[in-house]
Order: C-alpha cells, then structure tokens, then sequence
C-alpha cells in the first residue's frame, strides 16, 4: 500500500490509498462543509460545498472525490471558498420552502447546521417559492418535495446498501424531483421494503416519519458505518 | 454558444436581452445534478428578466456579477461553467446597456419592454 504525503492546511498529513481530500481531513479533524456526502455511500460531488483549493491550478476541486497527490498543496479554508459556499447554500434556502420553525428535523438538520457553519444569516436572492406537493401516501413515511435540497443520499442508499432502488430522480433541472418506483405514489411502490433507511440518511425534513412531531426527530445514520465494516471487512460490529 | 456557430447582431440587438436569452437555454437545459448551475441559473436568469423589465437596482448587477464567478467556478460541468459567459462579455463590452436599463430605465436598442416603468418615466434625467 502506498502511503501519500501532503499539505492540508499547512499541515503535514498522509494518506492511504483509496483515501480522499475529505477522508484525509475527516480524520485530521478539519471539518470541511458537505451536503451529498453521507460516510458509507458512494460519492457524487452535487453539492459543491466540500470543493478545496489545490495549489497549482485554478480549478476547485470536490474533496469528497479528489484523491491526494504526493506533495499536493490543499487549502480547505478561504475567503474566495467561504463565499462560494455561504452563496451555495444561500441559493438552496431561495430554491424551495424551507421553514425551519413547522420542520420535524428543526434543530437536528443538516441543511440548518450548514448554514449557520457558512454563516448565513440572510438570502439575498428572491425565495422562489414554488407549489410543490407532498406525498403522504406510505403507511410510515412521507416526503416533503418543498424540504428536498436533490442531494440524491436516499437514491444511492436504497440502491447501494438496502439493493431495492426505490428513489430515483425525475425530470431536469429547476423541475428534477426524486421519485419511488416510476413515478407511483410512494405507497403504492412494490419495491420499497420499508426499512426507512431513505429516512434516516436524509439531511433535511424532506423525508420524514409520520409519527413524530415538530422538532422531534434525530436521524441515525450509525446503521451505515456498521453495514459498511461488514460488508468490506466481514466485521459485524455496534 | 458552444456549437462555434457565429450571430452577427447590430444596433438593433439588445444585448442585455441576448444575455437573457441565453441564460433561459441553459436554464432550461440544466441537469440540475450539481446546486450551482440548478439554482443559479434560475436566479441569473431572474434578475436579467428584472433588468429587461426596467425593474432592476444597481445592486442586482453586482449580485449578477458573484453569480457568474460562483458558477464559473464551482458548478460540477462545462454548462454551468459557461453558461455566465454571454453575461461576463456582454458586461465586459456592453456595460451601458445595463447601466442604460437599470439607472435611466431605458433599452437603447428598443427591444426590451421595460413593462414596469411607467409611460413617460423612461425620459427621466439619470439619478
């Protein structure tokens, strides 16, 4: 195994193959801003918040996807990034109906905790507000299409971890929604097994359980840890 | 735009309106996968569509501005990348046509609308 040094931060860290920029910096306790990353499920570098500086080339590159190179030069903190991303998120805030006050996850979101971290204390775009439905359909869950931010973690852990592929994603652009089955009502889906584990890797109130109220529901994703140390190394640990 | 076709315009061009109407097409061609060219350019094209109906401030066109480098810089392929490209040149050649809409409600080029503003306003002195 080749190990591979560099600068991160101005610190001297190394990396194992495999690793990426944003593995490398987990464990260096450098908490970079993401979104779409969920530590378990394959990475698509959507959310463009965990994009870092390499020295050497003007392009930014997604850490959750970019591999080290020996001697590479990463910043993850700047003020050109600081402002990339306060506006990403800015723009996400505009895009849907994100009232945090009415959300079941107020106070345990990931789409809260990230604006607060990249300091956003006001939108300066227009709310787009637009008319979006609710699909309430299933016995134990539902989706909230005004809470969905697209990051697509429902869609890669029902497909990669549960193997049912429920979720997918309809359509383009300002219009592209997540789905079950194609297009049914989420109730209706005859692949969905119910195990709600689209629920819990969820960052936002989108996809919720009905039974919980305003501001009650902590979502655990420690099930994804587990699944992944016993798939890739037959460990079966809590 | 990306075909290496070329459009000959003159006087009679609009050119924050050119702006616009490429900012539609790639708003409208949009995967929407990564956030800063979904969102993006719903926003960019919003405000182009303001300053085309005479109802834009001078500080929508520095919004305009950290909108193009966000999407340059960040958006995840070649179409969010350059879809602020006919919005950077046109300000970068034509920036008196944006001043002309948005400080002295007036199209040069007498193409836009400019529905907001009242009859007879577009004449006003610039402020």
């Amino acid at each position: 195994m080749s190990v591979k040094t560099f600068t991160l931060d101005g610190r001297e860290v190394s990396a194992a193959e495999n690793q990426t920029i944003l593995d490398v910096a987990d464990e260096a306790g450098i908490a970079i801003p993401r979104l779409c990353h969920l530590e378990g499920l394959s990475d698509v570098g959507a959310c463009r918040l965990c994009l870092v500086e390499i020295a050497g080339t003007s392009k930014l590159q997604p850490a959750c996807l970019a591999r080290p190179e020996e001697g590479m030069v990463v910043t993850t903190d700047s003020e050109r990034l600081r402002s990339h991303r306060r506006m990403i998120v800015e723009l996400l805030f505009a895009e849907r109906n994100h009232v945090c006050s009415i959300c079941e996850v107020n106070g345990y979101c990931d789409l809260q905790s990230l604006a607060y971290r990249v300091g956003v204390d006001h939108v300066r775009f227009p709310y787009q507000s637009p008319s979006l439905s609710i699909d309430a359909s299933h016995s134990r869950f539902a989706i909230d299409h005004n809470r969905c931010v697209l990051c697509t973690r429902c869609v890669r852990v029902c497909d990669e971890i549960e193997g049912a592929h429920t979720w997918d994603v309809a359509r383009r652009g300002q219009a592209a929604r997540v789905i079950t089955d194609l297009n049914r009502p989420w109730g209706e889906s005859r692949s969905c097994t119910e195990c709600g584990k689209c629920v819990q890797a969820c960052p936002t109130g989108a996809l919720y359980e009905k039974i919980r109220s305003r501001a009650e529901m902590i979502k655990s994703r420690d099930f994804l840890a587990c699944l992944k140390t016993a798939r890739e190394r037959k460990v079966w640990l809590r | 735009m990306g075909s290496g076709g070329l459009i000959v315009m003159d006087d009679t061009s609009c050119m924050v309106d050119v702006a616009r109407f490429f900012m539609e097409f790639c708003r409208d061609e949009s995967c929407g996968k990564c956030i800063p060219c979904r969102a993006g350019t719903v926003q960019m094209h919003d405000i182009l569509l303001k300053i085309t109906r005479g109802e834009a401030e001078p500080s929508d066109l520095e919004l305009l501005e950290q909108l193009s480098r966000l999407l340059q810089e960040t958006s995840l392929c070649g179409l969010g990348q350059t879809a602020p490209n006919p919005v950077v040149s046109t300000l970068r050649y034509f920036r008196d046509e944006y001043v002309a809409h948005i400080v002295d409600k007036r199209c040069p080029a007498g193409v836009c609308t400019m529905a907001a503003v009242p009859a007879g306003a577009e004449q006003r002195a610039p402020a």
